[in-house]
């Protein structure tokens, strides 16, 4: 079982650690923190993994799942799907670190949930389409679509904020 | 509005977990001891390097540009591109490697260049390597000569980055790439030679 979870384990501890990361304020400590308890949770689980389910979904809902407790035990109401935008106010402390805040940032934060959702899984956390299909229950084709929309409308965005 | 997809990229790579946390949460939840990092890092990369350049499976499915994302050696080339990356430690080996990569993406695309979603994939993988390249380029590194090689190889690849894009259709159907258009690449270059 080892062996089948250390290939688990690569072939998604780099997204899992993303999705969390930009989900946390960009605090890398905190993030630790989470990744670790979410792969110590899966390994405990991973003798009863249904395997009906692909890896990636399996994996992405625990993440998900423990996210939300993290922000419930902080008695902090967060939608995770919104997360990219509430980035600023949760991890305020991290970002008012940074120099400023760049206008994809900002573009990022005004797209539909649904589509900053495909962008963040896409070029952020580094899913193929297949993963996604497979943890956003679409096919694969309907996201590629939806995704390069999604970047368009990004880029529109961004041409908007820059242009102000 | 072109940069946006390599901003993302960029992104990301300022959000990859350290190779040491990633051994130790691995060590930690298997309940496995870890050898040190930095001797497990090397004999692992020496193990992948021997076992698939030793084969004349790695050998083809490095060398043969014919072998892209999709193939079925891919992940084969990949591994050996990867471990190859690892050993560039200084600014100057890294700098080298990404456009001994940009040189082979663009072998790649120049071949692949009657299947444009396989050419914008390479041609985005192409612009990544270059870019790579440059950051590992710091002024005045490491001596005017080998960084004037470096810069002039740089130009070579962004001439070939110029032509194979001038012959994508840039329509906006579905699976077209975010290119950075050659100019950036051009002045990019140009702010590197003065």
């Amino acid at each position: 079982m080892k062996a089948l979870f250390e290939r688990f384990y690569r072939q998604n501890i780099d997204r899992i650690y993303r999705y969390v990361f930009f989900r946390v304020g960009r605090n890398k400590e905190v993030a630790e923190d989470l990744v670790s308890e979410i792969f110590l949770k899966a390994y405990a689980a991973f003798s009863s993994f249904d395997e009906s389910v692909s890896h990636s979904a399996w994996i992405y809902r625990i993440a998900h799942n423990h996210l939300a407790n993290y922000y419930r035990d902080r008695k902090q109401t967060v939608d995770l799907d919104q997360i990219v935008e509430a980035v600023g106010e949760i991890g305020s402390e991290t970002m008012e670190q940074r120099e400023s805040e760049t206008a994809l940032e900002r573009a990022l934060g005004s797209l539909a949930a649904d589509d900053r959702r495909l962008v963040t899984m896409k070029y952020l956390e580094g899913y193929g389409y297949e993963d996604m299909a497979s943890i956003l229950g679409k096919s694969a084709g309907a996201l590629k679509v939806a995704t390069h929309r999604a970047m368009k409308k990004l880029k529109s965005l961004c041409s908007g904020l820059r242009g102000n | 509005m072109f940069r946006i997809a390599w901003q993302l990229r960029q992104m990301r790579r300022q959000a990859t977990p350290s190779h040491a946390f990633a051994s130790m949460l691995l060590a930690r939840a298997t309940g496995t001891s870890t050898p040190r990092f930095a001797f497990r890092f090397a004999a692992a990369g020496i193990a992948i390097v021997v076992l698939c350049l030793g084969s004349v499976t790695g050998a083809y499915a490095y060398a043969s540009p014919g072998v892209v994302e999709g193939h079925p050696l891919f992940q084969v080339k990949h591994g050996i591109e990867s471990v190859e990356g690892r050993f560039a430690r200084s600014s100057e080996q890294r700098a080298r490697f990404h456009v001994r990569m940009m040189e082979r993406r663009m072998t790649e695309a120049e071949r692949f260049v009657a299947r444009e979603e396989q050419v914008g994939v390479l041609l985005e993988s192409a612009a990544e390597e270059f870019d790579l390249s440059v950051g590992a380029l710091p002024p005045g590194m490491p001596s005017a000569p080998a960084r004037e090689e470096i810069v002039r190889q740089l130009g070579e690849q962004g001439q070939r980055y110029g032509q194979a894009f001038r012959r994508m259709p840039m329509h906006d159907g579905q699976g077209s790439r975010v290119l950075p258009p050659p100019e950036r690449i051009q002045e990019r270059l140009e702010e590197l030679a003065r």
